[in-house]
């Protein structure tokens, strides 16, 4: 499903991806944990497109595909989804407005038919139950106005809508409480299936109790310096990044 | 008026026979004083504070046509499908009586175009005379040197006017006039308690290189609410000076939108002065431009007396070369307690070349009011601009969709739905025309 090789990455002039080599299988769920600045997030926009981030070697295969020319709409397309670690507020763009615009803009993109705004409503409104989020935030500015707690759901919830084939969550469990973290966990744990992978960055143990990965890697540095089952989680919890990074906090 | 003295300041030699009232009436006064007035000063300099950003020299290289009355087939179509809105049509500057739908006007509206009244009444010649605008403004007193049409509007007392009030300006290229000029004058009076909204809109032909003045003086009596709305959209290649005048009494209330997105050189300036207690002015714009337009905000409220409240939100996106103005100045005079006088001004600037000038400016001599004005400029922000690409929305929609998100704030402000969608829609259109991503796209 996705193949990253020896990626290497720089923002704004400085390396901050340093050769990452990792393969998910379909029906994978990977995780990645590390101490803050290994560059998590810069992988994960790397993985969707962003501009600014310039690969400077190696490759990333989606699908079998290198994808690094494509734009970030093109991967959401064809199921690329990144769950921001910090979603953006949009004052003045209604969420369901926007949700409607990115759903049908990834079906035309599929070439599959948009979805009319009474088939989407209830499509909407299902998924918002599962999440547990209130109708009324829908009709809120996206994401104005949301405590960390609700974007971070906000965030699930469009995942549920879109259904990627690879999902790509980054840090989705920081600012939840137990109660919201079971919910969205939940909501991942619904999309798990043979087809589709994903890659779950944490920077804690936590969220992998109720998101069990396949594998867990640690990223420092910009590299991956350990991989291992779901007990390395765990050894990491006990010991902390120190005993597996070299100067980790 | 006859012999004139040979001027070097353009549009002199088209004062003469005069269209209106004959004799020593008020409005001639005002024309002769007017011409005084715009020989001693000519047309603004940008040496002018008040015109440091905005050069009208190009004016005085150019050569208009003398304004005419056009009789022929209009092709420009409607700016705004009013529905069931009262409508005045001038072309050319001049009231096309064929064109228009006055006649049924209700009770209480007294509607009719100032070159077709054969007296104009005393109450119109005293709004025209209380001008809130300085003595010494020359684009103003070229307007009264000039004027030769526009329209006369009374609403009686207490009467709540359903159907709004369409003043269409539309200007098209003719053989007689290949670059016409025309010099608008609309005089309004609502009297106490009444209700009304009025929307003026501009729209002329593309090929022509046209002049618009245009000067519109509202006097709103105690109580009394005004909804006025100006859509610019004029020629590409038009210039278009408007200077709008309210003074509000005790209690009354003006609200007004200005959407300018047309013309290669336009502004839109506002005169609003308090003189009674309680009176709420609003004043909101959105100016949109791109290739090498120019377009200026000029606004000037004046808190003359205490507990009125004043609102300003201007939002500009201009894209290209273009270039935006805004200058507000709210004074707040030492009498004028509990005075409340906010001012906004937004920009999004689509490409490197574009500019804004932004001057929210508070002249405050009381100690007790609440004031505060703002002004920001920048690009789309590029975070918001991935997120939304992120989700699969391509680049052209996502800038569109953040323009559409910026401009929401002042639009909101807009009551009327069907007009707040109507503005909605222009801006749409100028976006899918303009500024719909014009960059970076493949
Ligand atoms: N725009 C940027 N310009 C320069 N350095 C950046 C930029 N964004 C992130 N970095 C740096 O890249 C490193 C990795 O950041 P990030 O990917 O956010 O780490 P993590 O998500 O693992 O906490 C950090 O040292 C951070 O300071
Ligand atoms: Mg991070």
């Amino acid at each position: 499903m996705l193949e990253i090789k020896n990626l290497q990455a720089a923002v704004d002039g400085k390396q901050i991806l340093k050769g990452v080599n990792l393969t998910i299988n379909a029906g994978e769920v990977h995780a990645i944990m590390g101490p803050n600045g290994s560059g998590k997030s810069t992988l994960s926009y790397v993985l969707s497109g962003r501009d600014g981030y310039e690969i400077t070697e190696g490759d990333i295969l989606y699908k079998g595909e290198s994808i690094v020319e494509q734009s970030p709409d093109e991967r959401a397309a064809s199921g690329m989804f990144l769950a921001f670690q910090y979603p953006l507020e949009i004052p003045g763009v209604p969420t369901m407005t926007f949700l409607r615009t990115a759903l049908n803009a990834q079906r035309r993109a599929r070439g599959e038919k948009e979805l009319d705004a009474v088939k989407f409503l209830k499509l909407v409104r299902g998924k918002a139950k599962e999440l547990q989020i209130k109708e009324e935030m829908l009709k809120r500015p996206l994401n104005v106005g949301f405590s960390g707690g609700e974007k971070k759901r906000n965030e699930v919830l469009q995942m549920s809508l879109f259904e990627p084939t690879l999902a790509i969550l980054d840090e989705t469990d920081s600012g939840l409480d137990i109660d919201a973290l079971k919910i969205v966990s939940d909501g991942v744990n619904m999309l798990r299936s043979p087809e589709r992978a994903m890659l779950v960055i944490t920077h804690y143990q936590r969220l992998l109790d109720y998101i069990v990965p396949d594998q867990v890697h640690v990223l420092a540095d910009g590299q991956i310096v350990r991989s291992g089952g779901k007990e390395l989680a765990k050894e990491l919890e006990d010991s902390g990044y120190g005993a597996i990074v070299p100067n980790a906090a | 008026m006859s012999s004139l003295p040979e001027s070097k300041h353009p549009f002199v030699e088209f004062y003469g026979p005069k269209v209106e009232t004959e004799g020593d009436s008020l409005i001639q006064r005002l024309r002769a004083s007017g011409l005084a007035t715009y020989q001693t000063l000519g047309l603004p300099t940008k040496r002018w504070e008040e015109w440091k950003y905005t050069d009208l020299t190009s004016l005085s290289k150019k050569s208009f046509s003398k304004p005419v009355q056009y009789s022929g087939d209009v092709s420009q179509g409607p700016l705004f499908e009013t529905g069931d809105a009262l409508t005045a049509v001038f072309v050319n500057g001049f009231f096309r009586e064929d064109l228009s739908s006055i006649s049924d006007a209700p009770a209480g509206v007294a509607i009719d175009s100032l070159a077709g009244m054969e007296t104009v009444p005393d109450w119109a010649e005293q709004v025209l005379a209380s001008s809130s605008a300085p003595e010494d403004h020359s684009v103003l007193a070229l307007n009264s040197a000039l004027m030769r049409d526009g329209v006369v509007l009374r609403i009686g007392a207490d009467i709540k006017v359903e159907r709004p009030i369409h003043l269409r300006f539309i200007t098209t290229a003719t053989d007689d006039a290949p670059n016409p000029s025309s010099f608008l004058r609309n005089t309004v009076l609502v009297d106490q308690n009444a209700s009304v909204t009025i929307v003026e809109s501009y729209k002329g032909s593309d090929d022509a290189d046209y002049f618009t003045s245009t000067a519109s003086q509202f006097v709103v009596l105690e109580s009394a609410t005004v909804r006025h709305i100006k859509l610019q959209k004029e020629g590409v290649g038009s210039t278009h000076l408007a200077t709008q005048m309210v003074s509000l009494s005790a209690k009354s209330s003006f609200g007004g939108f200005y959407l300018s997105g047309g013309s290669a050189v336009s502004r839109n300036e506002i005169h609003g002065t308090f003189g009674g207690e309680g009176a709420h002015l609003q004043l909101d714009g959105v100016f949109l431009g791109a290739g090498s337009q120019h377009c200026d905000n000029t606004t000037f409220v004046n808190h003359a007396v205490p507990s009125c409240t004043s609102s300003q939100v201007f939002k500009g996106v201009l894209d290209e070369q273009s270039r935006g103005v805004y200058q507000g100045q709210v004074t707040v005079a030492k009498d004028a307690q509990q005075t409340d006088g906010r001012q906004l001004v937004k920009t999004l600037l689509l490409s490197d070349q574009a500019e804004i000038d932004a001057k929210p400016e508070l002249k405050i001599f009381a100690d007790d009011v609440k004031c505060a004005h703002g002004a920001t400029a920048g690009d789309i922000d590029d975070e918001q601009l991935f997120y939304l690409r992120s989700r699969g929305i391509d680049e052209v929609t996502a800038r569109a969709l953040l323009v559409e998100a910026f401009l929401t704030e002042v639009l909101e402000r807009l009551e009327d739905q069907k007009i707040r969608e109507f503005c909605q829609q222009q801006i749409v259109s100028w976006l899918d025309a303009h500024g719909r991503g014009a960059r970076n796209v493949g």
